[in-house]
Order: C-alpha cells, then structure tokens, then sequence
C-alpha cells in the first residue's frame, strides 16, 4: 500500500477506536460495536494500540514531506476525510449491530445522549419525523 | 543578539550529544519527533474531547466550542507561519553545526517552529475548557517541539516563539469564536440536532 493508504488506514482504525472508548465512557450503547462493556472496551483499545504499532513497526515512517512522506496540508485533509469516514462508519455499523435496541418510549433525549437507548439512525429517523410534524 | 544565536546553539548542541548516547532514547526520539506520531495523538484528543463529553443542557456545549475554537487556531497558526517565513528565513540548526539528526533535512525555515505553533495552538485551545485533557495535550505539544530540538531540526528560540505564537493565536481564536456568537452555537445545536455532538 502506498504511504497515503497507510496513514488514512491507520488514522481510520484509532479513530474508531476512540470513538467506541468515547461511546464506553458515556454509556451510549448504540454506539458500541459489542454489547458487553469489557469486550467493547478490548476492541477500542487494541484498535487504538493497534493501528499505533502496525503503522510505526510496519515500515520507516520518517519520511521527508518533500519526498514520500506527507506535507502538512496533505497530513490534514487526510487526517480529517480518515476521521469523519470513522465516525460515519461506526454510525452505520452501530446502527445495523444494535438494530433492536431501542428503549425509552417516546422519550429521546438530545444530541449524543440519545445513543443511549437507540442506534444513531433510528434516533435521528425519530428526530426529522418530529420536525417534520413541527 | 549574538548571545542569544550562541546560547541557542549551544542549548541545541548540547541536548542533541544525547543523540547516539542509548540505542532505546534514539528509537523513542525517532518516534516522538515522528510527523505523526503526536500530531494524531492531538488530533484524537480532539475526537476524544468531541464525543466523550457529557453534555446534556444543550444551553452551554463549551466542549463542542472548544473543539472549534481548536481547529480554527491550528488553521490559522499555520496561515501565521507561513507568513513568518516568507518574510524572515532562519537556516536550520544542521547547517550552521555538525549534528546527529533522527530526522530528515526539512528545507524550510527554522523559525518559529510550525509543529509547536500548531500543537500549541490546539493544546492551549483545549487547555482554556478542559483542564485535564488540556494539560495532557500541553504535556504532548511540549515533548514534540523540546524532540525536533533534540532531533537536530530546531533551535530552542524555533520552538519557544510557535509556542508563543501558538497561545496568542489559541486566544485569538476564542475571542473569534466569542464575537461571532450566536453562530457557533447555532451550528453546535444543529449538529445536534442530527445527533453527532
């Protein structure tokens, strides 16, 4: 793979892996990947260690921002495209994972915090219908 | 002047003799002055400080800000940069002594430093909310520019005026964010309003 893939890659997995150790701290349980908190919690930190030492031992990463390495600019929108594809990925995910979840009635709390009886797409499908009826 | 250059090269001399000193302070100074290894580290530091936070008076969202404020400081302590050193060029500490570099020959001016600029502005951003989280990230900018010192790649002075610029701009950014309020608020609520802060 080419340096670029590399450093998505690697930004992608630690970035799904904060967000699921985000998810534990907040006890958003449609967001987790594993219903059981200690497995969940596994999962987040082998991704966040993990994606730190395959991308550091795999290969010399001290690369000139001239050369194969990447320049600021590039390290940014990388950083960022690797980033939201997590959060976007981890939404889906979840939501397929966690379909049954839903508890709570007709109460849904705002923001984040409705992840914590729903999955993210039925907490917002619940939302637009709402504004929609507004 | 002279005697600041001087002290500056000697400060850059002396901590970069440790280079070579231990195998293991070599592997770890090759990883901390990494491109990417603190960077990241300060990049989900601001996804931790996004999605953790419990937030549920949708009154204040101070963390969700923080965020914002930090992006926009980073972005413009790197236009700020930039500027610096189109109109002042400072060779770099490995061209003026002989030195053991763990890094490569970057082409750009030495100072200031924009890797502490940039994670200063972003840790000092974080600092001003999260206090904890804050010092944790100063802790990581800190350990980032003092190793491009080690590493042969800056002067002390390099790094001492990003972080400088870093904090003013870091202050500049909130009053930014301040003086265009409601705006920020406006957009934090509609993003939480589609559930993802």
């Amino acid at each position: 793979m080419s340096f670029e893939a590399d450093y998505i890659l690697f930004i992608f997995l630690a970035s799904l892996g904060v967000v699921q150790l985000a998810a534990l701290k907040n006890r958003l349980k449609g967001l987790c990947f594993i219903r059981i908190p200690v497995l969940n919690l596994a999962l987040a930190l082998a991704l966040v260690a993990g994606s730190f030492l395959w991308f550091f031992i795999s290969e010399p990463r001290n690369l000139p921002d001239t050369g194969d390495g990447l320049d600021g600019n590039q390290q940014a929108m990388y950083s960022v495209v690797a980033a939201i594809s997590a959060v976007l990925f981890s939404l889906a995910a979840t939501s397929l994972i966690n379909l049954g979840i839903h508890r709570g009635g007709d109460r849904q709390e705002s923001g984040l915090q409705a992840m914590r009886r729903a999955t993210y797409f039925s907490a917002l499908r619940r939302t637009l219908s709402r504004l929609w009826k507004d | 002047m002279e005697g600041l250059k001087n002290l500056d090269l000697e400060m850059v001399t002396l901590l970069n003799r440790l280079v070579g000193w231990q195998n293991w302070l070599d592997v770890i100074g090759e990883a901390l002055v990494s491109d990417y290894l603190i960077p990241v580290m300060l990049i989900l530091g601001l996804m931790w400080l996004w999605f953790s936070t419990d937030e549920p008076s949708s009154s204040g969202l101070p963390a969700k800000k923080t965020v914002i404020a930090a992006i926009l400081a980073m972005a413009f302590a790197n236009l700020a940069v930039l500027v610096l050193n189109e109109v002042y060029f400072r060779p770099r500490p490995f061209t003026e002594v002989e030195l053991n570099l763990l890094f490569y020959r970057p082409t750009d001016s030495s100072f200031p430093s924009n890797p502490a600029a940039l994670s200063f502005a972003l840790s000092f951003s974080v600092l001003r909310q999260q206090r904890r989280l804050g010092l944790a990230l100063m802790a990581l900018a800190s350990v980032w520019s003092l190793s491009r010192v080690f590493a042969g790649v800056f002067y002390l002075t390099d790094v001492a005026a990003g972080a400088a610029i870093g904090v003013a701009i870091a202050l500049g950014a909130a009053w930014l964010l301040r003086w265009l309020e409601p705006l920020p608020t406006a957009v934090v609520r509609l993003i939480r309003t589609l559930h993802l802060a």
